[in-house]
């Protein structure tokens, strides 16, 4: 073990586009772990765009990350010590810890052991466990849920190619949806309908800026569910191709969060929700913690059987996790961003 | 009589309405044939949703037709029927009925009141007891409000602000409403007995902080009338799981898509779990019997209130119309066209 721990702390707050100079790498001593502790040695970090917000102002004080401190992240590791009767060194946990290669779980809250999930009969890569079996995986599994998706409806949902995206697009596929999904490169497009099966897909930004066109192509019979992560001109085109009765699920607007108020160009066709009966719903997964060995259940299932599959970009090195998460919000990652901090052995 | 006038949908407008899209003719009044009814209006409806119907694009309900009538709910009476359950001096009530002295239509287009068995006045029918009472009655039950939570509604003197307020009062919440006027915000929190109100248009940039003055503990509920920078503040003073009840957007309603000034604070339905709920009073048609006994019980014991603002004509009606949407009407609009029995 060694004596030393790197974390990387918020140095400054971000305004307007994060940059990797918003956060600073710190050397410090390796902490003792009191009785109940745990000692977690990080394998694989989860970058998220939420956590954009929890960096600049929009949220209350009490939410913000502080200046100085480390980042927070979700994270499977390895047990490295354990003065809690439930954890034992060597043991695989997930838990919501720094950006660091160790950090003390105290008195082990929020950890828990990984699940047992296969796909061809191998345990699936360790990373799966921050996305398809993890927070965006369950986001995707709430979120269809809140929409109330039924047999031959069409859902169209942006940043398709990304954590929650991929999962969404192929819970839909297997309700029987006709599902249509927007990307920001050919490579990812091409991805969607081949690898996943979506019905359709588009690359939005050679689309633009005649985004309804390419929406309407791809959902000609209009849309019964935009599932939006993206937020901003995808969000008004969609409210310009829902049906009647439409649902929409907030689940992120990742095009808004490095806008100041007054450089984001609104959406200004709202009155579609009066006129067309749209239900707009935000989730956060927080308010379904109880639902969890559920959809681990549902979601191993899928995953086993090969139906429900799972791209992951992997960054490698704790050091360069402020590039991948600066990467990660303007589009650059393909698939689920993590980035791989130690050894899985 | 052997003459009637109309108003005719002349021009579509290209953002704001002008008294040059409406055009009066004068017309031979018609007889009705076997089916139908003739109807003397005597009061007709000015609804901000008709600004839908003089657009091209498809919505909810058909739009008007250039060169035909304009379309309005109205209550009137029955001069001549064909229609057996029909007869002369009947007080009738229609949704889509012509701006005119006489409309003759089937008879499945109209339904009977009896506004001798309630004592409330005939113009009710087109406002508290009419479709803004039911909006208002259905909107609010959409909110799922709870007793002590915070309600703001905006166009709050309006045809269906004026009801959500008072029936989320009786339901214990704390009630804050916007009008455009200091003798609108008077009426609200005197008449009505909201708790607090403000005027949107002296708050002008700060509506966020006229909010947070009459609502410091955070808006659960938000019934829209008006869209736009309304909108916008009350997301941002939205608390947590708030539900905000799209009911209708009129500063939305005179605007090109290049000249509106969109809803840039989207973000806040995520990290709030908001939710943001249309809806249409016509699809909730089965709950009408329920809605009125219960209306009609708050008027007569005057635990609802309710303002009506008449204009005097058909003549005046598209100058009333224009008047409603620019928000210079106080209380629901209504045009008396005939005189009452």
């Amino acid at each position: 073990m060694t004596a030393i721990n790197r974390q990387i702390v918020l140095k400054s707050r971000a305004v307007g586009w994060v940059t990797p100079d918003n956060f600073e790498m710190r050397e410090v001593a390796l902490p003792e772990i009191g009785e109940g502790d745990v000692l977690v040695r990080a394998l694989y970090m989860s970058l998220d765009p939420y956590m954009r917000s929890r960096i600049g102002t929009d949220r209350p004080p009490a939410d913000r990350i502080p200046l100085g401190g480390p980042m927070e992240a979700r994270v499977v590791g390895c047990v490295a010590a354990s003065r809690h009767p439930d954890f034992r060194e060597g043991d695989q946990v997930f838990g919501s810890l720094d950006w660091a290669d160790y950090s003390v779980a105290a008195g082990g809250k929020g950890l828990r052991p990984l699940p047992d999930a296969r796909q061809g009969g191998k345990p699936v890569p360790l990373a799966w466990h921050l996305g398809a079996l993890g927070m965006p995986g369950m986001t995707a599994w709430i979120g269809m849920q809140v929409a109330q998706p039924k047999s031959g409806e069409t859902l169209f949902v942006s940043a398709a190619s990304g954590a929650v995206g991929q999962i969404v697009g192929q819970i839909a596929k297997l309700m029987g949806l006709r599902a249509v999904g927007s990307a920001g490169t050919d490579a990812k497009v091409a991805f969607l309908t081949g690898d996943l099966g979506f019905d359709a897909a588009f690359n939005y930004k050679t689309a633009a800026p005649d985004i309804l066109s390419a929406l309407r192509d791809g959902a000609p019979d209009g849309l019964d569910i935009y599932f939006d992560n993206v937020g901003g001109a995808l969000l008004e085109a969609a409210l310009d191709a829902a049906n009647l009765r439409a649902r929409i699920i907030a689940c992120g607007m990742i095009s808004q969060y490095n806008l100041a108020r007054e450089e984001t160009p609104g959406v200004r066709n709202l009155t579609h929700i009066n006129r067309k009966r749209i239900r707009m719903q935000g989730i956060g997964i927080g308010d379904h913690d109880h639902r969890q060995a559920e959809f681990l259940e549902e979601m191993s299932g899928w995953l086993a059987s090969g139906q429900v599959t799972y791209r992951v970009d992997v960054c490698d090195g704790l050091e360069n996790a402020p590039a991948a998460f600066v990467a990660m919000l303007k589009g650059e990652n393909f698939g689920k961003q993590v980035v791989k901090v130690g050894s899985d052995f | 009589m052997t003459t009637n006038h109309q108003i005719i949908f002349k021009a579509r407008p290209e953002g704001w309405v002008t008294p040059d899209c409406f055009e009066m003719r004068e017309v031979p009044l018609v007889e009705p044939a076997e089916g139908e009814v003739l109807v003397r209006t005597i009061y007709m409806s000015m609804d901000p949703s008709m600004r839908g119907r003089m657009d091209a694009a498809k919505s909810y309900a058909p739009g008007w037709v250039l060169g035909e009538p304009c379309k309005t709910r109205l209550v009137g009476e029955v001069t001549a029927s064909r229609h057996a359950d029909f007869q002369q001096g009947d007080l009738v009530f229609g949704k889509v009925l012509d701006w005119a002295d006489y409309s003759c239509v089937p008879g499945k287009a109209i339904r009977k009141i009896n506004p001798a068995a309630t004592g409330l006045p005939l113009s009710y029918h087109l406002g508290a007891l009419g479709m803004p009472g039911m909006t208002a009655w259905v909107g609010l039950d959409l909110a799922d409000p709870k007793e002590g939570e915070t309600l703001f509604v905006s166009a709050a003197s309006g045809a269906v602000g004026q009801i959500v307020g008072q029936i989320a009062k009786m339901k214990g919440l704390h009630v804050v409403g916007s009008a455009g006027t200091d003798a609108k915000v008077d009426y609200l929190t005197g008449e009505l007995g909201f708790a607090a109100a403000f005027n949107y248009r002296t708050a002008g940039d700060d509506i966020l902080g006229a909010l947070q003055k009459t609502a410091p503990q955070g808006l659960d509920v938000y019934f829209d009338n008006v869209g736009g920078r309304v909108l916008e503040a009350a997301l941002d003073h939205a608390n947590q799981r708030a539900r905000v009840v799209i009911c209708g957007m009129i500063s939305q309603y005179n605007l090109s898509r290049e000249d509106t000034p969109g809803i840039r604070n989207l973000p806040h339905i995520n990290r709030k779990r908001i939710r943001m709920e249309g809806f249409i009073v016509s699809d909730h048609e089965d709950r009408r019997a329920e809605f009125e006994a219960e209306m009609i019980a708050w008027l007569k014991s005057g635990a609802i209130t309710y303002r009506v603002d008449v204009a005097e004509g058909l003549e005046n009606a598209p100058a009333a119309m224009i008047a409603m949407l620019k928000g210079e009407n106080f209380g629901k609009q209504v045009v008396h066209v005939g005189a009452e029995p």
